[in-house]
C-alpha cells in the first residue's frame, strides 16, 4: 500500500544543505553581493591605493601602520571604501536573515532528533553546566543576536560563511584545504576541534581521518545541533559538545590533535592564553596544536585597511590579536616548536598577491605547536 | 537557561555607519547602490525566467537585449 504523500514528506525531510541552498529567487541577490564584494576588493581598493601613492609621493613612505593610518584616513576615497564594506556586510546579513526566516519551520523540523543521527550531542544541562563568557555575547560581525541565541542565528551564520570568502567557500573547501595542510607524523586517534561552530572544519577533520574520534566543541548550542545533522547527512560520526575552550572537560593527555580555526581573533588575549593552557593540558605528549588565523602583512597601507576591515564588521579583538605574540603565548603555555606558516586560500593569488601592494589580500597564518614528548 | 560568566567585554564599536561618509553622501550613495541592486536583481530574474522558458525552442525576441542590458549593469557594479 502506498503511503499518502504527506506521510512520505514527513519521513524524508530535506537535508540542511538543500534547505539552506540558494534558490532562483535568492541567487540574483547573492550574485550581486558577491559582485559588489569583488568590486570593493578590486577597483575601489585600487583607487584608494592610487590616492595613497599620490599622497605619499616619491619618498620612502610610512614605515609603520601607525604612520600610514592618518594618511589613508585623510583620503576622500577612504570614506567610500569604508562605507561600502560596511554596506555589503549589512546587506549580506539582511539577505541571510530573510532566507533563514523563510525556511525556519522546515529547518527546525529537520533538526529534530532522528534514528539516523550519527555521533553524539551534549549540551548545557545538569551533566554539563555551561557558562557563556561575557565577551562572547557581543554581536560579532554585526550579526544581530549572534550565533548562540537561537537556530536562526546559526542558519544566518552558515549562509554568511558561504559568501564571506567572495564565493570561494561555498562548499567549505577552505576548511578541506587547511585540514589537508596540517602535518602529522601518524594518523591522530582523538581530535578536538575547538570553536567548531556548525562544523566547517570538523567535517574536514573527520573526512581526512575517518578512523579518529572527532569532537567538535563550541559555546553555541544551535550551531552544534546544526552541525550534528549536517554531519549525519554526510555520513560522518562526530561527537558535538557545548563548552568553553578556556575550561575543557577533557581528561589530561587525551587528544592527539587540537585544531582551532578562525576563532582566536574573536577572543580577548587573556582568554586566548587560558585556551592555550587548556590545549597543552589535554594534548598527549607529542600531540599537535594547529590554528588558522589572520596575520599582519607588513605593508603599512594594507595593514591599515585590514584594521578598518575588522572595525567595520565589529571584530573588537581582531586588531589586538594581530599584534599579539602568539608564538610567545604558545611557549608560555608549555608548547614547543611553535611556528606560523603563511597560508593562502586556493585561487586567491597566494604569495604573489601578498607581495604586490596593489592587490587586496587577506593574509592567513597556520600556527603549529606541539606538547613536549 | 545558559548562564553568563563575567569576563571583559568589548567596548562599543569605534565606527558608526553615519560617520563613514557625510550624511548627504551616505544618502546619495545608499540610494544609488540600492537602486542598482534592485535593477540588477530584477533584470537577472527576468533573464532567468526567459532562459527557463527556452526549453529548446528558438530564443524569444528581446532575449539578447535583456542579456546585454543585464551584462552592462553588472559590469558597472563589478568593474
Amino acid at each position: 500500500m502506498t503511503p499518502p504523500e504527506g506521510a512520505l514528506a514527513a519521513q524524508s525531510p530535506r537535508s540542511i544543505d538543500a534547505i539552506l541552498d540558494w534558490t532562483p529567487d535568492t541567487l540574483p541577490a547573492v550574485a550581486t553581493l558577491l559582485g559588489l564584494r569583488r568590486y570593493w576588493m578590486g577597483p575601489v581598493f585600487q583607487a584608494l591605493r592610487r590616492d595613497y601613492d599620490a599622497a605619499v609621493g616619491d619618498g620612502p613612505g610610512p614605515a609603520t601602520q601607525a604612520e600610514a593610518e592618518p594618511i589613508v584616513q585623510a583620503l576622500p576615497s577612504a570614506r567610500y571604501f569604508q562605507w561600502l564594506h560596511r554596506h555589503i556586510q549589512d546587506r549580506t546579513w539582511a539577505l541571510c536573515r530573510r532566507i533563514a526566516r523563510d525556511r525556519a519551520e522546515e529547518l527546525a523540523a529537520a533538526l529534530s532528533t532522528r534514528p539516523d543521527d550519527l555521533g553524539t550531542l551534549t549540551v548545557d544541562g545538569a551533566d554539563l553546566p555551561v557558562e557563556i563568557p561575557a565577551y562572547y555575547t557581543f554581536d560579532y560581525h554585526r550579526q544581530d543576536g549572534g550565533i548562540w541565541r537561537g537556530l536562526e542565528g546559526a542558519a544566518v551564520y552558515l549562509l554568511g560563511a558561504r559568501i564571506v570568502h567572495a564565493g570561494r567557500n561555498t562548499d567549505f573547501q577552505l576548511h578541506d584545504q587547511v585540514v589537508g595542510d596540517i602535518p602529522v607524523e601518524a594518523p591522530p586517534r582523538r581530535i578536538l576541534d575547538l570553536g567548531c561552530g556548525f562544523g566547517k572544519t570538523t567535517f574536514s577533520l573527520k573526512a581526512r581521518w575517518p578512523d579518529a574520534q572527532v569532537t567538535g566543541v563550541d559555546l553555541a548550542d544551535p550551531c552544534l545541533r546544526l552541525g550534528r545533522r549536517m554531519a549525519s547527512e554526510r555520513g560522518l560520526a562526530i561527537d558535538w559538545r557545548q563548552g568553553d575552550m578556556e575550561r575543557l572537560t577533557d581528561a589530561d593527555g587525551s587528544a592527539d590533535l587540537v585544531v582551532i580555526t578562525m576563532v582566536l581573533h574573536e577572543m580577548p588575549e587573556s582568554a586566548i592564553r587560558a585556551a592555550l593552557r587548556e590545549c597543552t593540558r589535554v594534548l598527549k605528549p607529542g600531540g599537535r596544536l594547529a590554528m588558522l588565523e589572520n596575520r599582519l602583512i607588513g605593508d603599512p597601507f594594507r595593514d591599515t585597511l585590514l584594521k578598518w576591515y575588522s572595525q567595520l564588521i565589529d571584530e573588537p579583538y581582531w586588531e589586538p590579536y594581530r599584534h599579539m605574540d602568539l608564538l610567545g603565548a604558545c611557549t608560555e603555555a608549555g608548547l614547543v616548536e611553535a611556528e606560523t606558516r603563511s597560508w593562502y586560500l586556493a585561487n586567491t593569488g597566494g604569495p604573489e598577491a601578498e607581495a604586490d601592494p596593489r592587490r587586496w589580500c587577506t593574509p592567513w597564518g597556520l600556527t603549529l605547536a606541539k606538547k613536549p614528548a | 537557561m545558559t548562564s553568563i560568566r563575567p569576563t571583559e567585554t568589548p567596548s562599543s564599536p569605534a565606527l558608526a555607519t553615519g560617520a563613514l561618509l557625510g550624511t548627504a553622501d551616505v544618502d546619495r550613495v545608499a540610494a544609488l547602490v540600492h537602486a542598482l541592486l534592485e535593477e540588477i536583481t530584477d533584470l537577472k530574474t527576468r533573464l532567468a525566467a526567459v532562459e527557463a522558458r527556452l526549453d529548446g525552442r528558438p530564443a524569444p525576441e528581446g532575449l539578447a537585449a535583456v542579456q546585454a542590458e543585464a551584462g552592462a549593469l553588472i559590469g558597472r557594479v563589478t568593474g
